[in-house]
This record gives structure tokens, C-alpha cells and sequence, in this order.
């Protein structure tokens, strides 16, 4: 009888808990089986049943939690209200299914297009996450402008298998033939040259090797080039995930910064990224000239060209160049762009400007020069309010941060 | 006929004229020095002694069409030689003898002046203040600077009105005020729109219009304002030694011009009431002038002129507070060289500059 009541008495309060909780998404606290949830009803509740199943469906394929919270009219959130919802909400709730409890929690807020895509757990999760966050959000923002909350929802589901089958090494969603994981492509790791497309021959190779050593002996830089074939149908974001994977997982880097960059391309989809590792001078300087290593590269590729071995020349020669680029060389690049000529130009024409403007001398008189002192009053001041516009253009975003470890600053990617 | 003065020295009985730095006027040949009392007691009064010969050009006009100028023809008191003078000028030279004479007979009536601002600053002063400006006009021609292309100077007392008036004013139109935010995704900025209607009242004082057609306006402005707590009663003595001109400009006409002044000053002094917007248009304004009172004054400006390239370019130097303003010619190599230097200065600091940044 005891036991029955101490149940009932841990039940209420429970249920207590659960109704004065702060959160807004109360259920999920204790059903583990609601990982989506229309809090005004804002899609038809069959859509809300299905996308809940196809949510737990992809939790226990991928092992990385996912919980969608769509908010309506009743619970208009700003961004920052929305990011305090899901703080609060994985520290109230037990999300996570995997060792680590890495969580992605989403919430939109429909009535006024706002949203938040947090992540939770490991820090090579949270990694993965931050180097496909450019894709997710390109994927899955044209739902929210569309204020279509079930295709959102599942957009994002689909981004999150993607990253797990990148972390797990197969990708099926786009290939069910599978591939090789990054750890499983480095067979030593001396390794630099992975010709998975088989585009170079063993010559190709070695003269390849021979000027990656020789520049990494006077630079103490790193290369690897990455030629992906028909099994790695990836894209820029993919790209990025596996080369992070490859380099937190391989033995890279030069010196002791470990600077190191990656080139890889994806022969079937014609995509390419690079990627800088190591001190924060060497990717501050990678990314800033990336464009002219980008465009040095591609030169060698592009229009069916395909000269592999030369793409890879010249992107030994141009990360050293710019990578290391001393004062003179930021000085001359600085010096020969299309802008800095445009500078000289408009502070030259205003400077003559304001020496002609005050040529003929100067007028001192203003409109108090000959008011009487005392006499000036104002005697009628009426303002009245019309209306108000708001208008709002995106921010632009830069595609990565700098960063030593496990996370690379991208220096360019694209199609070819 | 008009009444032509030639103020005397007391002691050697040449020419005097007004001395802007004593205050006085002096005798350039003995030195000798008098007060505004004791030059009136001396004055010789030539308009006896004056054979005038006037030409009546009257209302003829010259070949061109443009109406002919009135001449006047007078004798010098000190050495009889013919002195030609138009209608509007009021004080000159006998080019002969250099001597100054003041046609004191021009003053009367409406074109009595009520008070004068002696000259404060000398030719000297004057030459020297121009040099000094015009050293400064980065782009003037080298040669232009040179002091010995200065090809006339001449102190001169110009006929001013001076308005006085009581201005109502209102003004309304469409005032924006603009704010703007950002979050992780999005720039916003946000527009909001007003009504808006100011009143005001204002009282200007002695607001000059230069009453001369000979004077340039634009010059005549640009060397504005002068210190009015030195205004003397007028008296014809002070225009020894200098040349004057006298009214030719009607109180009428002046007026509009006058008008037109003070309500742009009150326009921009009630504009100046709406700070509290980001930018504004005025789409309405309406102004009353009320009490208008008007006075007829001299004040003294130096006239100088410089010629350049086969253009007389010319310059206005405030006589009292020695304030100069003028058209500058252009060293259009100068301003290209230095355009280009510039450039390229700029060019490569901002290259050197961020290279260090980044």
C-alpha cells in the first residue's frame, strides 16, 4: 500500500514538475517518443504524427537525437528567445542516445520566420555540425521561407543522416555502394597523395611527392591532395566534413604548428574544397588570398582541361605563396587590387575638392550673424507620426572560422 | 552742382586725409595731425570757387545699347587741373596732384549716409593681408602670387542699406528618422515617418544690402560681417583719402533683396529645429516681415584687382576687419600634379597600412 502511494506521490510530482516547467515543450521532457511537437497546431496533426515517426525512425538509424518544436501564433519567439528555449530544454530533458549525447534541437518560431539549430554533445559532432552548417542552412531555409514547418523539419532530418553517414563512412542517402571512411583511406601516414579517381599515374605521383617535399622542407607546410572518385559523389559542405574527418584522424601538419592544407576534388560531381589546418597566421593568410590559390588551381581543371598533376603543382606553389606571404608580399597584393587605386582616387578628388571648394575664401556670416540676442522663440512645434517601414537583407556569412585542431578554415570550394 | 571739399593741413596748407590707424587725419607733408573737430573748422569750402562743366550724357545711350555713363567735371582745389568724377562718386583724386577730394555736395537727401565705419586697416595693411591669403590658395598660379602683379588697390567707402525687421516664420514638410539593427541572419532598418510644422519669430538687426550697382554682390557679401559698435555719425571728412561711391541702389529695390535674406536666415534657423530627425524636407514655408525700419551707411572695403592671362580678376578686402575674398585662378597643372600625387600617396599608404592588418 506504502509502495502504491510513494508511486503515485513520485507521479504527481512529476506531473507537477512537468506543468510548472519553463520550457514549452513539456511532453518531450518525459516521452522519449515525442521528438515532434506542434505546439498550436500550426500543421495538420497527421503531418505532426508523421513527421514525429520519421524523426524517431532517422534517431535510431543515425544514433544522434533530434527534437523539432514548432511554435505558432500563441508563442511568437525572437531568435535569442528560441536559442534560450533549447539551452533550457536539453538541460531539463535526458536527450542523447549515444555515448556522447549529441543532439540537434530545432525550433521554429512560424509566425515571424524565426529559428534555431543548436547542437549538443561531442566536440567532433559539434565540428561536423559547425563544417556542414552552410548546407543545412541552404537546405533547409527555403522551407522557412516558404513557412512550411513539416518540409523543414524533414530537410533538416535528411542533413543530419548525411553528416552521420560521413562520421560513420557510408553515405546512403546518395550512394548505397558505401566507401572508404578517412581513416580507412589513410593506409600509412606518410601518405599525402590519395588518387582514388586514379587520374595520376605513378610518375604523376612522384614528381607530385617531390615538389609537395620540397616546398615542406623550406615552408614547413603540409600537402594533401585528395582526388575522389565515383564513390564520393559529395559536395562543397561534404567535401569539408571528410576532409576534417581526414585530418583529425591522420598525422598532418608541418612544423610546430602542424600547418598543413588539403586540396580534395570530387571527380563525379566536378566539386572541389581546400582547406587550411594548423597556426591561425597560416589559415588567416590562406583564406584571405584564397581566391588567387582558388583561381591558380582551377586554371588547370576547368573547361575539361582535367591536368590533375598540375592543379596539384600549383597548389603546393600558391598555398606557399600565400600562406607565408611576409609584409611586402601583403603590401604588393594589397597594392595591386582593383580597390586600392579607387581609394587613392576618392580621397585625391575629395582632397581637391575641399582646396578649390575654399579657394575664394571663406563666408562667416550664418543665419544668427545679425539676429538680435534674446528675440529668436519657437512658437509651434508639432510632430505627428505617419508610418513606419522595416526593411531587412541578409547577412552575408562567411562559409568557416580559423581554428587549430580538428576544425579548418575553408580557403575555396565549387564546381569546376 | 555739387559742393567740393578739400580738407586742408592747418599748418602747411596741403592735402589731409583720414588715417585708419590713429583715427585722425594727417597732413603727409609736415605730418601734422587733426581731430574730426578741428578738420571741419578748416575745410575749405571750394563750391564758390568751382567752375563745373557738366556733360550732359543724360539719357543717351552708346552704340551698344547700354545707357552712357553720367560724367562730371570738376577743378582740383589744390592745382586746377580738370577732375572727371561720374554720378555715383562721392570722394576721389585729382590725378594731376594726387590731392583728395570729397564731393560732399552729393549728400543730400536720401543719399545722406546716417553713419560710416571709418577704414581700421591701411593700403599697406591691405596689400599685405591679400599677399598673405593669397599665398595660402594652394592652387593660385606662382606667378599670380607675385606681389608686383597687383595692378590697383583702392580703398573705398560702399553704400549699404541696413534693414532692420520683426520675421514670423513657418515651415513644414516630412521629417525620417532612421534606425537600424542587426541579428545573426538579417540587417534591418526601420523608417519612420512624420509631420512636422515649426514657428518661430525673430528680430534681425541692420542686415546690409551693398546699395551700389558698381560693387560686385557676390564679393561684397563674402566679405561680411562688420564690427557695427564702430559706426560714427557720418561726416564727409572721413571719406578723405579714399574714393566713395554713393547709393544708386533704391530703397525699394534693396528691400526685396533684403527680404529675401532674412527669410533664408529664418528658413535655416528653424530648420535647425529639426535635429531630432535623420533628414527632413521642407514642402511648405511661409513668412511675414513686420516693423521694417532701414538706414542708408557706408562701410569701408578695399577694391583690388589683378590681372592674369588678359582677366582682371578681382578681390574685396573688408576695410575694418580686414577679412579678404576673391577669384582665384586656377593652376590647372598644379592641381593636376597634385591630384596624382595624391593618388598615388594615398595608393600606397593604404597598401602599406593594410598590409600591416592583415
Amino acid at each position: 500500500m506504502r509502495k502504491i502511494l510513494a508511486k503515485k506521490l513520485v507521479l504527481l510530482l512529476l506531473f507537477v514538475a512537468v506543468m510548472f516547467s519553463t520550457t514549452l515543450f513539456s511532453e518531450a521532457l518525459t516521452y522519449t517518443d515525442i521528438r515532434a511537437i506542434d505546439t498550436d497546431k500550426v500543421i495538420s496533426e497527421s503531418s505532426a504524427e508523421d513527421l514525429n515517426a520519421k524523426i524517431i525512425d532517422l534517431i535510431n538509424d543515425t544514433q544522434i537525437d533530434y527534437f523539432y518544436g514548432i511554435l505558432g501564433p500563441s508563442n511568437v519567439l525572437t531568435k535569442e528567445q528560441l536559442e534560450k528555449e533549447a539551452d533550457d530544454l536539453y538541460a531539463s530533458g535526458e536527450f542523447g542516445i549515444n555515448a556522447d549525447g549529441d543532439t540537434i534541437i530545432f525550433l521554429y518560431s512560424v509566425q515571424n520566420d524565426s529559428y534555431v539549430i543548436r547542437y549538443f554533445g561531442s566536440d567532433i559532432f559539434g565540428q561536423m555540425i559547425e563544417s556542414y552548417a552552410s548546407h543545412i542552412l541552404q537546405t533547409v531555409e527555403p522551407h522557412v521561407q516558404n513557412a512550411d514547418p513539416y518540409s523543414a523539419g524533414l530537410e533538416l532530418g535528411k542533413r543530419i543522416k548525411e553528416v552521420a553517414d560521413i562520421a560513420k563512412g557510408t553515405q546512403g542517402t546518395s550512394n548505397s555502394q558505401g566507401f572508404k571512411s578517412p581513416l580507412d583511406m589513410l593506409e600509412n601516414k606518410s601518405q599525402r597523395i590519395f588518387d582514388d579517381a586514379n587520374l595520376l599515374s605513378d610518375a604523376d605521383e612522384a614528381k607530385l611527392l617531390e615538389h609537395f617535399d620540397k616546398i615542406k622542407s623550406k615552408e614547413k607546410i603540409d600537402f594533401v591532395y585528395v582526388l575522389l572518385g565515383e564513390d564520393y559523389p559529395f559536395y562543397e559542405d561534404e567535401l569539408k566534413v571528410f576532409a576534417d574527418s581526414m585530418y583529425s584522424k591522420g598525422s598532418f601538419g608541418a612544423g610546430e604548428s602542424k600547418d598543413a592544407i588539403i586540396l580534395m576534388f570530387a571527380t563525379s560531381t566536378r566539386k572541389y574544397h581546400i582547406i587550411s589546418y594548423g597556426s591561425e597566421k597560416f589559415q588567416k593568410n590562406t583564406v584571405k588570398y584564397g581566391e588567387k590559390i582558388e583561381n591558380g588551381i582551377i586554371d588547370e581543371v576547368k573547361d575539361g582541361k582535367d591536368d590533375y598533376l598540375m592543379a596539384g603543382m600549383r597548389f603546393a606553389t600558391l598555398s606557399a605563396k600565400y600562406g607565408r606571404i611576409g609584409f611586402v608580399g601583403k603590401f604588393l597584393s594589397l597594392f595591386f587590387t582593383w580597390y586600392m587605386p579607387l581609394v587613392g582616387l576618392v580621397v585625391a578628388a575629395l582632397l581637391i575638392a575641399v582646396i578649390l571648394a575654399s579657394h575664394k575664401g571663406t563666408i562667416d556670416v550664418t543665419e544668427r550673424t545679425y539676429e538680435k540676442s534674446g528675440t529668436y522663440k519657437i512658437h509651434n512645434r508639432v510632430d505627428r507620426f505617419k508610418y513606419r517601414n522595416v526593411t531587412k537583407t541578409k547577412r552575408e556569412k562567411k562559409s568557416s572560422s580559423g581554428g587549430g585542431g580538428g576544425g579548418g578554415s575553408s580557403v575555396g570550394s565549387g564546381s569546376y | 552742382m555739387s559742393d567740393m571739399k578739400n580738407y586742408k593741413c592747418l599748418n602747411c596748407g596741403n592735402s589731409v586725409q583720414f588715417d585708419p590707424p590713429s583715427g585722425m587725419w594727417k597732413c603727409d607733408f609736415c605730418s601734422s595731425t587733426f581731430s574730426e573737430s578741428e578738420i571741419e573748422s578748416a575745410v575749405i569750402n571750394t563750391q564758390a570757387q568751382q567752375r563745373q562743366v557738366y556733360e550732359e550724357f543724360g539719357s543717351q545711350t552708346s552704340a551698344t545699347g547700354a545707357p552712357a555713363m553720367d560724367l562730371q567735371e570738376y577743378h582740383c582745389n589744390n592745382c586746377g587741373a580738370e577732375i572727371v568724377a561720374t554720378d555715383s562718386e562721392a570722394a576721389t583724386f585729382c590725378i594731376y596732384c594726387k590731392s583728395p577730394i570729397v564731393l560732399a555736395g552729393k549728400f543730400k537727401g536720401e543719399l545722406n549716409p546716417h553713419r560710416v565705419i571709418p577704414f581700421k586697416i591701411t593700403e599697406q595693411e591691405a596689400k599685405d593681408l591679400y599677399r598673405t591669403w593669397i599665398k595660402k590658395r594652394f592652387f593660385a598660379p606662382r606667378s599670380f602670387k607675385n606681389e608686383s602683379r597687383i595692378k590697383e588697390i583702392r580703398g573705398i567707402y560702399a553704400p549699404f542699406w541696413l534693414f532692420s525687421s520683426d520675421v514670423r516664420g513657418h515651415i513644414q514638410g516630412e521629417g525620417r528618422k532612421i534606425r537600424r539593427w542587426s541579428d545573426s541572419d538579417y540587417n534591418y532598418t526601420e523608417t519612420s515617418f512624420y509631420d512636422f510644422e515649426r514657428s518661430g519669430s525673430v528680430h534681425y538687426d541692420d542686415v546690409p544690402i551693398d546699395s551700389s550697382t558698381k560693387m560686385d554682390d557676390e564679393l561684397m557679401n563674402a566679405v561680411e560681417p562688420f564690427d557695427y559698435s564702430e559706426f560714427k555719425a557720418f561726416n564727409p571728412a572721413y571719406l578723405s583719402g579714399f574714393l566713395a561711391e554713393i547709393l544708386d541702389v533704391s530703397k525699394e529695390q534693396s528691400e526685396v533683396l533684403a527680404r529675401e535674406r532674412m527669410q533664408e536666415f529664418m528658413r535655416d534657423r528653424l530648420a535647425g529645429e529639426l535635429l531630432e530627425y535623420d533628414n527632413h524636407s521642407i514642402e511648405y514655408s511661409d513668412y511675414n516681415l513686420e516693423n521694417s525700419l532701414c538706414e542708408n551707411v557706408m562701410m569701408p572695403v578695399y577694391y583690388l584687382a589683378n590681372p592674369y592671362k588678359g582677366e582682371m580678376r578681382a578681390f574685396m578686402i573688408n576695410g575694418q576687419t580686414g577679412k579678404v575674398y576673391g577669384n582665384t585662378p586656377y593652376d590647372f597643372v598644379a592641381i593636376t600634379l597634385s591630384g596624382i600625387t595624391t593618388f598615388l600617396i594615398v595608393w600606397v599608404l593604404a597598401s602599406l597600412i593594410g598590409g600591416l592588418f592583415i
